[in-house]
């Protein structure tokens, strides 16, 4: 039989429901040398500022019981040297690319938006939910009304399609993602990190330079399912699900919550070639349940005792 | 790439540290001294990070290389228990590796503790020149046969914290005491960061040259998360480099720019 593994979102078709997650794929470079980049439904790059930025001092990662916390802090070269330098080189590839977008400020964001709808990129992720820099980002993702305020600021400076990225340091994640619909978002991804902190006890003081840092990896992931539920019955817009994804059981725990893609992150640092086979697992359940395609998954999820 | 690899050997090298010899042909051959793999130390998820560790030898005909890791944590715990014969995914060679001419007459290695691992490979592959080797450790305990430095007809110096072995202090007084730092073609410094700057502070008074290989927390171990972040000062102004893939060798004074 044959099955198709497509997905579109907002207009834009992926080859497959996998996107490499921003922040552990840089701009594929390094992974295309582990993996064919044809093969991955999409990457969101390393979460872009308007000037480049040298990020947190070090250590800025910590491994805990099944994930880890990083405090990378943005590092990266700044949105005018990934238009020049990386989009180029990524393009040459199927994959679909979404450049995450992270600002101190609403006109940071204005500006970077305007500057990528002339680029030639597929989707804008914006990045309201970094738990670790001082200004901005997630202190936006933080209530409804930052992220509508960003949102409807990022939809009016571009025609690209606008995914809003979620932070789960929230009491209730639906309603900063209807806030995000109203203002106009084509999509959220949700979750990014959850804040945390290890503390080395000899020192007495926390692992991480940055103090806090952000928990990614398996421990995060039925937390990231549960929200992805929610938000699936709270929004009509589509839901890219990620948190702690090792595998295709894992990926489908998301789409069957009601993601109609997912992303993999933290998983790509232990297994190089993780999205590949995530991908490659998915087609096979397609296939085994007699599922010619992905759509009629996302949502399917039937509730016990209703 | 990364590569499923078979242990050929475990061997305890001293109180807490280990030998592996791992067959993988690949690695085995492309393998550069001051370069690393990256380890999944565990089969069953046990542990989502690899470890960095350092290659200490290669043997290309034969197909092995080795690694030499201290028990330190859950990682190299699980390490140490593997056994001959066991499998093990490893990606490498990762990282720059020393730099080495041909014409270098005179260098010399400064290491410190496991510092020292690294330094071995490059003493082996240096070939018939004048080598003089720095080693400090904490205790005896901790002296580790390093087959490149025993075989190779160095002049070794050793230090311990404690004195139980060779000069009592830092292998830095040492590297001072008993000679110019100045008068090597180059000096390689791999350990303890403070170690590192200091040694490098002595190179730099001399007028000689120095490379320090540097140790960082890791996630990817490519070049792709930005963890291993380090901040050198070029001659383009200040950098933050990865120490997996743009390092973790680099010009000693471009790492430690303002020493003393």
């Amino acid at each position: 039989m044959h099955v198709n593994t497509g997905v579109s979102i907002a207009g834009v078709r992926l080859a497959n429901p996998v996107i490499a997650a921003s922040g552990t794929y840089g701009f594929g470079r390094e992974y295309g040398e582990y993996v064919d980049l044809n093969k991955l439904g999409g990457i969101s790059v390393k979460g872009l500022t308007l000037e480049p930025r040298a990020g947190n001092r070090t250590p800025r990662i910590a491994e805990t019981p099944a994930g880890m916390l990083n405090s990378v802090g943005l590092q990266n070269p700044g949105v005018e040297a990934f238009i020049r330098d990386e989009i180029p080189w990524l393009r040459k590839y199927s994959l679909k690319i979404m450049a995450n977008i992270a600002g101190n400020s609403v006109a940071d964001y204005i500006q970077m938006a305007e500057r990528l709808d002339e680029a030639d990129i597929d989707m804008i992720e914006v990045n309201v939910s970094c738990p670790n820099v001082r200004q901005g980002c997630i202190s936006f993702g933080s209530t409804p009304a930052g992220v509508a305020e960003v949102t409807l600021a990022v939809r009016k400076a571009t025609k690209k399609p606008v995914v809003v990225k979620l932070t789960p340091n929230v009491s209730d994640i639906s309603s900063t993602a209807m806030a995000a619909e109203a203002g106009g978002a084509d999509a959220v991804s949700l979750i990014n990190t959850i804040t945390g902190m290890v503390i080395d006890v000899n020192t007495r003081r926390p692992l991480l330079y940055n103090n806090t840092g952000g928990l990614s990896g398996p421990a995060i992931r039925p937390v990231a399912v549960r929200m992805v539920h929610e938000v699936y019955k709270a929004v009509g817009i589509p839901i890219i699900g990620m948190g702690g994804i090792t595998s295709a059981e894992d990926a489908l725990q998301f789409i069957i919550a009601g993601a109609s893609a997912v992303m993999v992150g933290t998983w790509n640092f232990n297994n190089p070639r993780a999205c590949i086979e995530v991908a490659d697992g998915i087609e096979c359940y397609l296939k085994e349940n007699g599922m010619q395609c992905i759509g009629r998954l996302t949502g399917c999820l039937e509730l016990n005792g209703e | 790439m990364n590569e499923n690899a078979r242990v050929v050997s475990m061997e305890n090298l001293c109180k807490n540290s280990f030998l592996m010899r791992i067959e993988e042909k690949r690695i085995a051959s492309l393998a550069r001294p001051g370069q690393f793999v990256n380890v999944l130390c565990s089969r069953d998820n046990k542990l989502l990070l690899r470890r960095p560790i350092s290659i200490m030898d290669a043997d290309a005909s034969g197909g092995t290389f080795d690694i030499a890791f201290e028990v330190r944590g859950e990682g190299t715990r699980l390490l140490s228990g593997f056994r001959p014969g066991d499998m093990l995914d490893v990606m490498g060679p990762l990282g720059n590796g020393f730099e080495f001419n041909e014409s270098y007459r005179r260098i010399a290695v400064v290491g410190g503790g496991i510092g020292i691992y690294p330094l071995n490979f490059l003493v082996k592959r240096s070939g018939d020149i004048e080598i003089d080797v720095f080693m400090g450790y904490r205790c005896s305990d901790a002296v580790m046969p390093c087959r490149g430095i025993e075989e190779g007809g160095c002049n070794v110096y050793l230090s311990t914290d404690d004195g139980s072995a060779g000069h009592r202090g830092f292998i830095t007084e040492v590297f001072e005491k008993n000679n110019a730092p100045g008068k090597y073609d180059m000096v390689y410094i791999c350990g303890p960061v403070q170690m590192a700057e200091r040694a490098a502070g002595l190179v730099r008074r001399a007028g000689g040259r120095c490379q320090v290989s540097m140790e960082e927390r890791m996630g990817c171990g490519i070049g792709a998360c930005l963890v291993c972040s380090c901040e050198v000062k070029t001659k383009d102004g200040t950098l933050r480099k990865t120490v997996c893939k743009d390092g973790p060798v680099f010009d000693g004074f471009e790492v430690f720019p303002e020493v003393e």
